[in-house]
């Protein structure tokens, strides 16, 4: 790991050396991580070869939450990306204000 | 052989920190406090010369012709800004294309501007009838920047008051241009002299009947409170002391085409982040190359939420890749690891339409049943690192990937993932992680190959 990742990729925060490690790694070779496109579009199962319309790693994401708890149906994000995958067209997704990054603190 | 040395100069901001306009700067928006400053005056609407262009050593009249009307985006060669003045003031031409005598007089006159002959050249050309095919904003711009705006505004407004108001009354294409150039020499005239030039041309607009004429005059003097709604983005970018919720309003309430939409950096300084993520979903309205590469070089200078965003979405899309490339190679320090933008945003395929309540039930479904993916870590093999979504269609079918990187150790390590679908539903299932694909603990790696998860 070169020296200044910490700082460039904002990994202060890390609890242990091999978080730091990973979170730099995927931060840097994100391809490292994340499997390919054409895998993840295969195990949908899809009837014949599917294209995909939108990938994203930040998004207004809904998490699982108790009685507070909001519906994807609910959500304009989830909104527009079932607007995108029903029109087949990707620039209809509106990513809201991205919550799925690991830094952020949630309750 | 070495390229020439280019400066760029221009006496558009001779005025500085005193010009009228400064009073708008906000510090940080861009790279630079001088920059922070053109902003405010008005930059990019205004003109650079170029000291050590190779154009401006040309003196073949032929090869004259041909370049006097280039665009020169970065900036005109100073040796040929004052023939390109005389020869866009004065151009006719012939059914046939050729030049007509006073347009080939313009071109030879190579003489340079002084601000008293610049000062004459405007009134006589304003007091003119003379029409030209040439005229535009650039002949101001170009005066500008070789004399200084209170030369320019000074003359402008003394040949108005010295032109018969019946002039004034008609909708003259000469006069229409000159006033469009109104607004950004009100705000980079000396502070001293503003409030008299804008009182003087206050009195003369409203000595102006009704018209094309009037409407601008009102637009360049009042701005959002000029009694006609502007459809130009331009004008918009000039306006001063207005609520940022305004210009998000107009500016999303125009309709613009790929004759109407331009990179107008100011937004960002009356309007802020909003204004960038209008420009990532609008900027394919720029067609050509030079105003997208335009567009990465205004935004480029700044500093401000998305731009990071917009330069991605324009390196994997547009038509300037390499230079916004460039740019997100110039600035690891801006591009937001926390925000990373949309990574795939197909447009438009041609499938058949879906039903999105469809595809929302059974999101609903996966929530209501507690089997979707959550940031929420219960034990530390679930520590979270980042979530991905991948959609995808084909003809007739649907398909969603939610995906959680997790893990506390190489052991644990995987990628948890929910799938929806017309094929498959939401049960999760993981894949693990190679472990030569990952880190040690020494923190030794090197580069995975292309293409391998």
């Amino acid at each position: 790991m070169k020296s200044g990742m910490v700082k460039k990729y904002d990994l202060g925060a890390c609890e242990t050396r091999w978080e730091t490690a990973f979170r730099a790694y995927a931060a840097h070779f994100p391809n490292g991580v994340w499997p390919g496109l054409g895998e993840v579009v295969t195990r949908l199962n899809l009837a014949s070869p599917g294209q995909v319309v939108v990938e994203s790693r930040a998004w207004e994401h809904v998490p699982l939450d108790g009685k507070k708890q909001i519906l994807p149906s609910q959500s304009k994000v989830f909104q527009s990306l079932a607007e995108a995958i029903a029109k087949a067209d990707g620039t209809l997704f509106e990513p809201g204000k991205p919550n799925t990054d690991w830094r952020i603190e949630r309750p | 052989m070495a390229k020439p040395t280019l400066v760029l100069h221009t006496q558009a901001f001779v005025n500085g920190a005193t010009a009228a306009g400064a009073k708008y700067v906000k510090a940080g928006i861009s790279d630079s406090p001088e920059t922070d400053l053109w902003l405010a005056l008005g930059w990019p609407r205004m003109r650079f010369l170029v000291d050590g262009h190779p154009d401006g050593q040309l003196t073949d009249l032929a090869v004259l012709k041909e370049k006097i009307f280039d665009s020169y985006d970065d900036g005109v060669p100073t040796e040929l800004a004052s023939r390109r003045i005389r020869t866009l003031t004065a151009f006719m031409c012939d059914s046939d294309g050729s030049w007509r005598d006073g347009a080939l007089k313009a071109l030879k006159d190579d003489s340079p501007f002084t601000p008293e002959s610049a000062a004459t050249f405007i009134r006589e050309n304003l007091a003119s009838k003379a029409e030209s095919m040439g005229l535009n904003n650039d002949v101001y711009a170009l005066l500008e920047a070789l004399v200084g705006p209170d030369v320019v505004l000074g003359a402008i407004v003394d040949a108005l008051e010295e032109a018969p108001l019946k002039r004034l009354e008609n909708d003259d294409r000469k006069l229409r241009w000159m006033v469009r150039w109104l607004s950004r020499l009100l705000l980079r005239v000396h502070v001293d002299r503003a409030p008299k030039l804008r009182a003087r041309l206050s009195t003369l607009s409203r000595s102006l009947s009704e018209g094309r004429l009037a409407d601008d005059f009102d637009q360049a003097l009042h701005g959002p409170k000029s009694q006609q709604k502007t459809s130009s983005l331009v004008d918009i970018s000039l306006w001063n002391d207005v609520p940022a919720a305004t210009v998000i309003k107009a500016v999303e309430g125009l309709q613009l085409t790929r004759y109407s939409f331009s990179p107008e950096p100011r937004l960002v300084l009356l309007a802020g982040e909003p204004i960038v993520a209008f420009y990532r979903k609008k900027w394919n309205l720029l067609h050509e190359a030079s105003d997208q590469r335009a567009l990465v070089a205004c935004f480029g200078r700044l500093r401000v939420p998305g731009i990071a965003a917009l330069m991605t979405e324009l390196a994997a899309k547009s038509k300037a890749k390499k230079q916004a490339q460039a740019w997100l190679d110039a600035h690891p320090e801006l591009v937001d690891v926390r925000h990373t933008p949309v990574a795939v945003a197909a447009p438009k395929i041609a499938f058949k339409p879906l039903d999105p309540q469809q595809i929302l039930a059974q999101l609903d479904a996966a929530v209501q049943g507690n089997d979707w993916a959550d940031f929420f870590e219960l034990n530390p093999e679930d520590c979270y690192h980042g979530m991905r979504l991948v959609a995808a269609r084909n003809a007739s079918d649907w398909g969603l990937v939610i995906e959680r990187l997790q893990g506390c150790d190489s052991d644990s390590a995987q990628v948890k993932r929910w799938r929806f679908g017309s094929k498959v539903r939401g049960r999760a299932s993981t894949t693990a992680m190679r472990r030569s694909r990952l880190p040690s603990t020494a923190m030794r790696w090197s580069a995975p190959k292309a293409g391998s998860p």
